[in-house]
């Protein structure tokens, strides 16, 4: 049990006025208060925040007794639960056993008080009093743009999405996303293809990648010198993924945020919300007007919340990046497969539609497509839509 | 005394003939039926029992033995009624039993002695020949659809009584002559591609998968013409070579399904099994074996309308057929080996909304809903699939005017011609061993292939699988050799994960 009538812990801290625990050799107690108290569910980074400055410290929470969850805005069975069991378990002893989850699969904890609390997000409101991160720490301290979009995306989306996400890490920018599949994914995979870094804010505990299918992926990112983020402890049960949580932390640790795709009532709107509510540049990325998945991103640069991306070059220079280096060009073409690609350079399409568009025959389309293809110039997603790779748009000079 | 009478019984869908041996000897008087006789087959006793007296003959009232031989071969139907009655006649001295050697003998009996018909006719007329029986008789509404077997002396009776006199030269039957074949037509109820705009790629892989006999699938929004195109593909069907459709008729035959007036089919079959067909219905096989769908599909088409809506296990059950081209149903007294070599056309949306791929409504589809669905089509029947092509909408108006179904009839025709011509049999049936020169896979095609397995990380099958379309392709051309954009258009248009 915690010291019931001992005096108010001393005020921390490493950051100033901010009241967080204090470094670990001194009194570890108040960082273990810390822990526990931000891992019992119901008490999300406001409520916990509204109780620290109600008892001046976690610690003092603690020693308060039930009473002060009364203060919660919304206190339910399953809080009060876990609290109790936390009280008899000891406070001290939940908090080693939580950060215990962490450090054995590798990975660290950090109250926002801390130095390795990645620093951007540790100067918002409504923060995450404590993160679980794994893989490498020092990238959140670097030049980090957030990718998100539509888990629903379509090619153009996925195509844009890699291409963006390419750019920036050739130009050693970390691309911060969700690990979802979609836009998030697909923005992934082209960092780390580009030999670059990346880092994943997860909506679930760190041991538990969600969704399930990109435990590879995540494996990746940590292994190719990214890290995986989550606000949540191993072990944590989780009923719903807080995807709207994670949202705002993407938000919150970087420097920009990129909307590719997006459609009505979005997740990643509420990503760009977050981004417009913390000061954060945000771009989105426009698509046709009749298309649902780009309705959000439409919307955000008709209401002027976001800026046009109309490139990915023009984006790099408007973040204030320097563009990485540029792969060779690629061998020449024969003449259809040059009027196929320059037609997929004007726009992206099926084949129905490049056959309207070159007014050449089936076969010669086709087997165009499929050479392009091989030489790494066009991309089909699924065999129905065919988009031009960065190469081919290297190729043709538009990037 | 003992006689000898010759009949015939379906297996599967291949006819065996049958001895039918009778005793009649001293004894308890009794019939008694051996040699694996199913159940229907032990009640021809009182069928003929009742249809010798009520014919004017006698049942001796003596021992009367029948064996079914082959004895080891089970035996089903009431095909033998006929034979047993005539071999009794013949053992019991009632007529003469010189004739019943040179004449197979078909047909149920009614109690009043009339013939009834037996399915699969043509299949035991065909039996019958393969025994070097040269004549047969069986039941008049029949006699058209045996005497399609045409170096058979056929002959239609109406009773056992016409029967009995036609064997003992009293009343000798005449000979039901060939039908006179109808000559061919398609369907007149196809649509025609004319009435079919845009979708030009999709029109073009329908014609190879015609023409070559290569598995398609067609995948795209509602309402975009999938189903339309897939009818329309029973316009520009070649009919059925001579070998061909004695296959299909005999599957046929076996089915119950044949015309009687036009006994040789000449128009490939097309099937259309609806998505809630069961493994059975689809592959064949219950207690008494059936031809499923994808045998009666033989040197035709199966059309799969909405294929991710079927059983799993019913279409993971065509993977064998698609491969080999013919279904094993194992059964307690051994295999039975059903031809099924089909050409598989496939219609689906690609995801359960349908407008993944966009098209005029938006997508309510979650990526991991649209990928299980798309998981319906499993991975080795994805890789049986010669070729997928993605149907998107079209934005921009077409204005050229869409080739009529007789045209491409006659083109696919002639490719048609020069596959078998060349091999003798449709290209989607070449082994990998003959991609040669002879073939028509000049040199350096061997070393393409490899090349774009490597750059397109393709498994060799799939490989094999887009040579034999490019081999189609070719010959949709009018190209004796296979060239490179034949290889890559095939290529384009293979079977890959949709929402990798």
């Amino acid at each position: 049990m915690i010291g019931v009538g001992r005096s108010r812990p001393r005020s921390p801290s490493a950051r100033g006025q901010e009241n967080g625990p204090a470094d670990r050799s001194g009194d570890t107690s108040e960082r273990a208060s810390w822990i526990a108290l931000a891992a019992i569910p119901g008490i999300g980074p406001v409520g916990f925040a509204s109780l620290v400055e109600r008892h001046g410290s976690a610690r003092a929470t603690w020693a308060a007794g039930e009473r002060a969850l009364d203060a919660l805005p919304r206190l339910d069975d399953e809080t009060l639960t876990v609290y109790r069991a936390m009280r008899s378990e000891g406070v001290a002893a939940v908090a080693r056993r939580l950060e215990a989850g962490t450090t054995a699969i590798g990975g660290a904890v950090r109250t926002a008080s801390e130095i390795e609390y990645p620093a951007r997000l540790a100067a918002t409101a409504g923060r995450p009093p404590v993160l679980h991160m794994l893989g490498d720490e020092s990238c959140l301290a670097a030049r980090c743009v957030a990718i998100v979009g539509t888990r629903r995306a379509s090619g153009y989306g996925l195509s844009v999405a890699a291409e963006i996400a390419d750019e920036l890490a050739r130009a050693g920018v970390v691309v911060v996303s969700g690990l979802a599949t979609g836009i998030d994914a697909a923005a992934h995979r082209a960092a780390l293809a580009a030999g670059g870094r990346t880092a994943a804010v997860l909506p679930s505990p760190l041991a538990r990648v969600y969704p399930p299918r990109h435990q590879d992926l995540s494996r990746e990112i940590v292994a190719r010198g990214g890290v995986l983020v989550s606000e949540l402890p191993v072990g944590q049960r989780i009923g719903r993924p807080d995807f709207a949580r994670r949202n705002r932390i993407i938000a919150g640790v970087v420097d920009a945020v990129i909307v590719v795709e997006a459609p009505d009532r979005s997740g990643a709107l509420l990503t760009a919300h977050a981004a417009t509510v913390l000061g954060r540049e945000l771009y989105a990325v426009p698509g046709p007007i009749d298309a649902h998945a780009s309705r959000g991103c439409n919307r955000l640069i008709a209401d002027h919340e976001a800026e046009i991306v109309t490139s990915a070059s023009a984006l790099l220079h408007r973040i204030g990046v320097v563009q990485g280096q540029r792969p060779p060009s690629v061998a020449s073409l024969s003449d259809a497969e040059g009027l196929v690609l320059a037609q997929l350079l004007r726009r992206a399409g099926s084949i129905e539609e490049l056959l309207d568009r070159t007014r050449c025959a089936t076969g010669v389309v086709a087997s165009a497509l499929t050479l392009l293809e091989t030489r790494g110039l066009v991309s089909a997603f699924g065999g129905a839509t065919f988009h031009p790779t960065l190469a081919a748009r290297r190729l043709a000079g538009f990037v | 005394m003992l006689s000898q009478a010759v009949s015939a019984a379906v297996i599967g869908v291949d006819g065996v003939a049958v001895r039918v041996e009778v005793d009649v000897s001293f004894g308890l008087p009794g019939l008694t039926i051996v040699g694996l006789a199913g159940s229907a087959v032990l009640e021809a006793r009182e069928r003929v029992r009742s249809a010798l007296r009520n014919s004017g003959f006698e049942v001796p009232a003596r021992r009367i033995t029948v064996n079914l031989a082959p004895a080891d071969l089970p035996k089903q139907g009431t095909g033998f009624d006929l034979a047993i009655a005539v071999g009794i006649l013949a053992a019991s001295g009632q007529m003469d039993a010189g004739a019943l050697s040179r004449t197979a003998l078909i047909g149920e009996l009614a109690l009043d002695g009339s013939l009834r018909e037996v399915p699969g006719t043509l299949a035991l007329a065909s039996a019958a020949l393969a025994a070097e029986v040269p004549a047969m008789v069986v039941p008049l509404v029949s006699a058209h659809e045996a005497a399609a077997v045409r170096s058979l002396t056929v002959h239609g009776a109406l009773t056992l009584g016409d029967a009995v006199a036609h064997l003992s030269d009293a009343c000798p039957l005449a000979r039901t002559a060939p039908a006179a074949e109808p000559a061919w037509a398609p369907p007149p109820d196809a649509p025609d591609l004319a009435s079919i705009s845009g979708q030009r790629a999709a029109r073009r892989m329908l014609e190879v998968a015609v023409a070559g006999h290569h598995s398609l699938a067609l995948c795209g929004p509602p309402g975009i013409g999938k189903t339309l195109l897939v009818r329309a593909a029973a316009g520009i069907l070649p009919p059925l070579e001579d070998s061909e459709a004695a296959e299909v008729s005999r599957i046929y035959s076996v089915a119950g399904l044949l015309d009687r007036r036009v006994p040789l089919r000449r128009e490939r079959p097309i099937r259309a099994p609806h998505h809630t067909t069961s493994t059975q219905a689809l592959v064949g096989g219950g207690p008494k074996v059936r031809p499923g769908e994808a045998s009666l599909a033989h040197r035709g088409l199966l059309v799969l309308d909405e294929t991710l809506h079927f059983r799993a296990d019913a279409l993971d059950a065509l993977r064998q057929p698609l491969e080999s081209g013919s279904v094993t149903i194992a059964r307690v007294d051994g295999a039975l080996r059903l031809p099924a070599r089909f050409t598989l056309l496939a219609a689906f949306n690609p995801c359960p909304c349908g407008w993944a791929l966009g098209g005029s409504a938006a997508c309510r589809c979650d990526e991991a809903v649209r990928r299980r669905y798309q998981a319906r089509l499993s991975g080795p029947l994805r890789d049986r699939l010669d070729a997928v092509v993605t149907m998107a909408p079209s934005r921009d108006t077409v204005t050229s005017r869409p080739e009529p179904s007789s045209v491409v009839r006659r083109r696919v025709r002639a490719a048609w011609d020069r596959q078998v011509d060349r091999q003798g049999a449709a290209n989607g049936e070449l082994e990998p061993e003959a991609f040669d020169e002879e073939h028509g896979f000049g040199s350096g095609f061997g070393s393409l292939l490899e090349q774009r397995g490597r750059s397109l990380r393709l498994s060799p099958r799939r490989l094999h699988r887009a040579a034999r379309v490019a081999r189609t392709l070719a010959d949709l051309d009018g190209c004796g050799v296979v060239e490179r954009a034949h290889l890559d258009e095939a290529l384009l248009h293979r079977p890959q994960e949709m929402f990798a």
